[in-house]
């Protein structure tokens, strides 16, 4: 029970830090903190643990990105389906992904595809709108409107010896995974790696209504089979350096299923992808003074579709896509004390941070009208943050130049995106704290959209928009009955003009992507999460959400000024309860889309239902001797069967479950 | 400050507050009489092609009216409507079906699959004759109904995927436009003996063929679309004794038409409507309706007892459209409201 690890954070955003206003210690040796005190993390949906990551246990990442505030997934099915994220309203294509502090793109999609970025290996999972402006984060994530930052077990030091995490896993629709970790640290060596197996047959009964009449039918064509894996390896460079290595690759083989056609079941389309990424960067992190990063990010990305019963000439259609992209980029901060004793007491603290970064991405394809699209992005930023007593104070300022280039001709852009924010803390420090926002992000027109066959436009001008956010953030403790709990309030207005939409030009079938739209997305999220220990092995969470949003055309003259813009829901919430006893765990996780809208216009014909889905999981671990663990755990995923779809057509599964059999050697 | 955050909460929620879009009223019609059916294409993967019965003159109508009569949704991409004797043929293209009605009462007869080894067919645009409906098939066929025994009698291999299709002088005039082949797309119209129902010739009209109407003297008229850029769509003319291009450089633009009488048809484009004489074989009026007022010009179908023009507008593809009425000297009467993308209009009196 002596504070070891165990220690308060001070504050949501803190890591690991300790609360004097509630302990007065001069030493964490020295003190023994009660029971009732050590937490070891607040639950809240904006940063899923490792724990709340293997409850959830989801097919891949967009089923964690989907319990966090603000968040809409577009789901077009289950294991294997198309994933993408909005963020408070804005488009996937204004969200930077970052793995182990590695921003990961596809500048073919402009987005990146949820659905295949698997779960497995995670340790964390955040997201915001503003990343900390002193983090080493690649420059160009700092150009994004919000984040997701998803951390994995190779990112962090293992102990002098092997870990291993291994697991199997059974479910509905054939399903079958096989995997494994490990990571063993050495002297100034860490390596690690994983490698996983799956497949399906995907072929999963769903209902839904036509006209009036209920119906049901078997998903056809949607089988499944990816393997990923990876490696790294870093070494200690000194007492704060340190050099990474990272490789990950991916490789999916899918059917695709398409959308439920009434009275037309037919679906042989095929996809396969694959993924390479290789990362390097060194980093060191000098909290009294310099930090800095310099970093290498390759990844190659190989896309085939095919389709063997077109009605063309052919009689087929084989698409071939290979995305090339190389970044490169470094980073600094430095902090800069007023006086000699603010080096520790972090009263009065001036920080700048300044950087750069270049990044390459190319496309081929054996599709001759797509061209060879080339893009080379140059960005720069400097930052500043001031901290005094309660007020903190940072503003940013970066520029990218663009330039794309294609057979058809060359465009530059140049983009300026100025963000600032200021917090106060009120009465004492990591209590409540106030939070005011501003942005300009903006996101660039993808490969496809400029390019692709006649509904690309290579005229595009980047989308912009504008964020302003107002956050209040409180977090209390019930000294008597034990709770600790914790509130997060935000407003936010986000404009969007230039808005990049596909919009029939010359016919029904041709469709040729403008910026026409103009979109104003107002709205509000609360977030809450609180525990309960009652001792080491008794304790029990609750975590919630709901966002309220607004997500409105207001395209000047548009028969849709001020209708919600299709899918878009209004209402979202998640509410999830955990109960763990010994090696017992419970969780029951509640997802609540309201009402939707198919397209723009807001008439009953578009109306979309409003669903909740509650997933279960209940699981077992026990040391079987030092250091060695075994798990079971049983997810039953929409445990009330509700039919229910993210986008019209695309029905999702059913009740379906997943076993998982896990062996841990840490 | 202590119950801030509870404040705010409380006060999105109260703010959030919002009725959903209410039903319109539905009148309950037994026959079909006095309006018009409107076939709505709907969107590509959105089931909800739709079929509307407006009641004419009161302007009243039930937008779901297929839905109504059957219990079910009429599926995706509907693409024509046809009446023949008592019944009504709809194609619905990506559900690959063949909705059948009554003329009468639009009593559901028949839904036929119109599939080829399990494969979807994607039924285009229909025509009849002879006790025979035709029907366009994307997979490269025409498909015979025989509406005796409602089955598919026989299959006749044309070009690729085939659009409209039109009879005359016993023969069947089928536009191939090889629009999946887009931008190499086909330029032929397949002339098939009703007799023998074999290909006789492709007769070369232009870029893209589609629409094709044939005028009481028996003259076949095909529309070939271009190539949507420096080629544009252009009507060509078909004589039906010598199946040769007898006017293959009409000098005006235009991208559809539509019946009207014995003696002139409607041609039209964004730009504006024409009545085309056949006995001089041009343009003869400028119908001098106001275009700026119509967004999205999808279909035109003329009532020859009112002696009116329905525009059917698709208000930029992607909203419910509006059926707009004008009368013969282009002056606007009235409009009703329409489902996504409507396309024909079968009028009863």
């Amino acid at each position: 029970m002596f504070a070891g690890g165990l220690v308060l954070p001070a504050f949501a955003f803190a890591q690991v830090k300790v609360d004097t206003n509630l302990v007065p210690v001069k030493s964490l040796e020295a003190v023994r903190i009660p029971a009732e005190l050590v937490i070891y993390h607040l639950p809240l949906f904006d940063k899923l643990s490792k724990e709340d990551i293997e409850q959830l246990n989801t097919d891949d990442v967009a089923g964690l990105v989907a319990k966090t505030p603000g968040a809409t997934i577009r789901s077009y099915g289950g294991l294997g389906g198309l994933k993408t994220v909005s963020m408070r309203g804005l488009g996937g294509q204004h969200t930077a992904v970052l793995i182990d502090n590695f921003l990961v793109t596809n500048a073919q999609a402009g987005q990146m595809n949820l659905g295949q970025l698997q779960s497995e290996g995670l340790i964390s999972v955040k997201s915001g709108v503003l990343q900390n402006s002193m983090n080493l984060a690649p420059i160009s994530s700092s150009f994004s409107s919000n984040y997701l930052q998803f951390r994995t077990f190779m990112d962090i030091r293992s102990p002098e010896r092997t870990r291993v995490n291994t697991s199997i896993r059974y479910g509905s629709f054939m399903r079958r995974e096989v995997y494994a970790q490990g990571s063993r640290g050495k002297g100034h060596w860490n390596f690690g790696a994983f490698g996983k197996y799956r497949d399906a047959n995907g072929a999963y009964p769903y209902q839904f209504v036509n006209g009036s009449t209920p119906d049901s039918g078997v998903r056809g064509n949607n089988d499944y089979q990816d393997m990923h894996f990876g490696a790294s390896m870093s070494r200690q460079m000194g007492h704060l350096g340190k050099l990474r290595l990272i490789y990950r690759s991916s490789r999916i083989d899918q059917g695709l299923p398409g959308a439920v056609i009434f009275y037309n079941e037919s679906a042989d389309e095929r996809m396969n992808t694959q993924d390479h990424r290789i990362m390097l960067d060194y980093a060191k992190h000098d909290y009294d003074q310099n930090s800095y990063r310099l970093y290498l990010n390759g990844g190659m990305n190989d896309l085939e579709y095919f389709d063997p019963t077109h009605l063309n000439a052919e009689g087929f259609v084989h698409d071939a896509f290979r995305n090339y992209s190389i970044t490169g980029g470094y980073v600094h901060s430095k902090k800069i004390p007023e006086k000699e004793e603010d080096y520790y007491s972090e009263s009065r603290l001036f920080y700048v941070k300044w950087g750069a970064e270049q990044r390459i991405e190319m496309l081929e394809s054996n599709r001759t009208t797509l061209g060879r699209p080339f893009r080379a992005s140059t960005y720069g930023l400097v930052a500043g943050k001031y901290e005094k007593y309660k007020l903190m104070v940072e503003a940013t300022a970066g520029a990218q130049l663009v330039v794309d280039e294609n057979n058809l001709g060359r465009n530059t852009h140049i983009q300026f995106t100025p963000n600032a924010r200021t917090t106060y803390e009120f009465k004492s420090r990591g209590k409540r704290k106030a939070e005011l926002i501003y942005k300009r992000n903006f996101r660039l027109p993808s490969f496809n959209e400029l390019y692709f066959g006649e509904v690309g436009n290579s005229d595009l001008q980047p989308e912009i928009a504008h964020q302003l956010d107002l956050g209040y953030h409180w977090k209390i403790f019930e000294r008597y009955i034990g709770w600790h709990w914790e509130l997060k309030g935000q407003g936010f207005y986000n404009h969007v003009k230039n808005k990049i939409v596909a919009i029939p030009t010359k016919n029904l079938f041709i469709w040729s992507m403008q910026n026409v739209d103009r979109a104003m997305i107002y709205g509000g999220l609360v977030e809450s999460g609180a525990i309960r220990r009652f001792n080491d092995n008794h304790r029990i969470e609750f975590m919630a959400n709901y966002t309220w949003q607004r997500v409105i055309d207001i395209t000047p003259d548009a028969i849709t000024y001020g209708h919600q813009v299709a899918y878009a829901p209004e209402h979202t919430a998640n509410a999830d309860v955990m109960y763990f006893y010994k090696g017992f765990s419970f969780r029951a996780s509640n997802n609540f889309v309201s009402s939707r809208y198919a397209l723009n216009q807001n008439v009953p014909a578009n109306y979309l239902d409003p669903f909740w889905t509650m997933d279960v999981a209940i699981g077992y671990k026990h040391t079987l001797k030092r250091r060695h663990k075994i798990g079971v755990q049983l997810n039953v995923r929409n445990l009330t069967n509700a039919s229910y779809a993210f986008i019209r057509s695309y029905v999702m599964p059913g009740r379906h479950y997943l076993l998982t059999l896990n062996y841990e050697i840490f | 400050m202590k119950y801030f955050s509870l404040i705010i909460a409380a006060t999105l929620v109260l703010a959030s507050c919002k009725e959903d879009p209410q039903e319109p009223f539905v009148p309950n019609v037994q026959n079909l009489e006095g309006g018009m059916l409107v076939l709505c294409e709907g969107l590509f993967q959105h089931n909800n092609a739709a079929i509307n019965w407006v009641s004419l003159p009161s302007g009243s109508s039930d937008p779901n009216f297929f839905e109504t009569k059957t219990g079910r949704a009429l599926g995706d991409t509907g693409n024509d409507m046809m009446r023949y004797g008592d019944k009504i043929y709809v194609v619905v293209n990506v559900s690959s079906t063949i909705e059948i009605m009554s003329a009468i009462d639009f009593t559901p007869i028949l839904q036929i699959e119109m599939t080829d080894n399990g494969q979807p067919k994607q039924p285009r645009s229909l025509a009849s004759a002879n006790g025979k409906v035709y029907i366009t098939c994307y997979d490269g066929f025409v498909d015979v109904l025989d509406t005796a025994t409602l089955s598919i009698d026989q299959r006749i291999a044309v070009g690729e995927n085939p659009e409209g299709l039109a009879v005359s002088n016993n023969k069947l005039y089928v536009a191939n436009s090889g629009g999946l082949n887009f931008p190499d797309v086909d330029s032929t119209v397949s002339v098939i003996d009703l007799n023998t129902l074999n290909e006789l010739q492709k007769i070369t009209v232009g870029l893209n063929p589609g629409g094709v109407m044939v005028n009481d003297a028996g003259d076949v008229f095909v529309i070939s679309r271009g190539d949507y850029g420096a080629n544009p769509s252009r009507l060509r003319k078909i004589d039906p004794t010598t199946d040769q291009v007898i006017n293959a450089s009409y000098t005006f633009d235009i991208s559809a038409m539509t019946s009207m009488s014995a003696t002139d048809m409607l041609v039209y484009d964004a730009a504006g409507v024409y009545q085309f004489n056949f006995q001089t074989d041009a343009i003869t009026t400028t119908i001098p309706m106001n275009m700026a007022t119509i967004q999205t010009l999808y279909g035109l179908a003329y009532h020859p007892t009112e002696n009116a023009l329905y525009v059917m507008d698709a208000m930029g593809y992607t909203n419910e459209g509006v059926i707009r009425k004008y009368d013969i000297n282009g002056n606007y009467l009235t409009g009703y409201p329409a489902g996504l993308n409507p396309s024909k209009i079968l009028f009863f009196d």
